[in-house]
C-alpha cells in the first residue's frame, strides 16, 4: 500500500512508500491510498536519456541529437509535456521516444502531460541542460 | 523556460534573447578589438542589455 498526495487541482504531487497518516497537508491537498508497491508506481512513467534518469543531464550545444526514452507499461499511447508543448507518442520497440536537438542552448523539461495519472517526480521528470 | 518547436521530427528550443546574447559573448569581446560601425555597436549594446535584463529578472 502506498500513499499519493494530490494537489488542490488533483495532480499527483508526490507519493510515499507507506500509509502516511502524519502528513501535514497544504490547503486543498488530499491523500489517497493505492494498493500497489512504491517500485511499481515509480515505474509507471519513467523518462531517461543516455542512461540518465531522475537527475539533471547536461550536454554541450551541438552534441548529437538526444534520444529520450519513456517507458509507461501497459499504455498504448502516452502524452508527454516538453517545455509546455504536449506530444502524443506511439510505441517504438515497446517504449516511447522523443528526439531533441542540441542546436540551441537552453533547458528541456520532459514530464508526463497527464499529471493526474502520472507523477512528475523522481524518474517521471527529466531536465536536460544544453550548454553553450 | 524556453518554448520548443518540432521540426523534422525533432524538438528544438526556440532561441531567446538571453541565450543568443550569451552565445555571442566571446565573439563580442573579439569585436571590441576592431573598428566597429554604429550598427555593430548597437548590436553589442543590445546583447549587453539583454543579458542585464536576464540578470535582473
Amino acid at each position: 500500500m502506498i500513499t499519493l498526495i494530490r494537489s488542490k487541482d488533483g495532480t499527483i504531487k508526490t507519493f510515499s512508500p507507506r500509509p502516511f497518516e502524519g502528513y501535514n497537508l497544504a490547503l486543498g491537498e488530499s491523500i489517497e491510498l493505492v494498493d500497489t508497491t512504491f517500485e511499481e508506481f515509480a515505474q509507471r512513467f519513467v523518462v531517461s536519456c543516455m542512461g540518465v534518469s531522475g537527475e539533471t543531464l547536461s550536454v554541450k550545444q551541438g552534441s548529437p541529437d538526444l534520444i529520450v526514452n519513456i517507458t509507461a507499461p501497459g499504455q498504448s499511447t502516452v502524452d508527454v509535456d516538453i517545455n509546455g508543448s504536449i506530444e502524443t507518442l506511439t510505441p517504438i520497440d515497446g517504449g516511447f521516444q522523443v528526439v531533441l536537438s542540441t542546436d540551441v542552448p537552453g533547458v528541456f523539461v520532459i514530464q508526463p502531460a497527464d499529471r493526474k495519472k502520472f507523477c512528475a517526480a523522481g524518474q517521471g521528470l527529466l531536465v536536460i541542460e544544453v550548454n553553450p | 523556460m524556453s518554448k520548443v518547436i518540432k521540426k523534422n521530427g525533432k524538438f528544438i528550443l526556440e532561441p531567446d534573447a538571453k541565450n543568443l546574447a550569451r552565445a555571442e559573448r566571446a565573439a563580442d569581446k573579439e569585436r571590441l578589438n576592431q573598428k566597429l560601425s554604429d550598427e555593430q555597436l548597437r548590436a553589442i549594446l543590445q546583447r549587453i542589455l539583454d543579458r542585464l535584463a536576464a540578470l535582473e529578472g
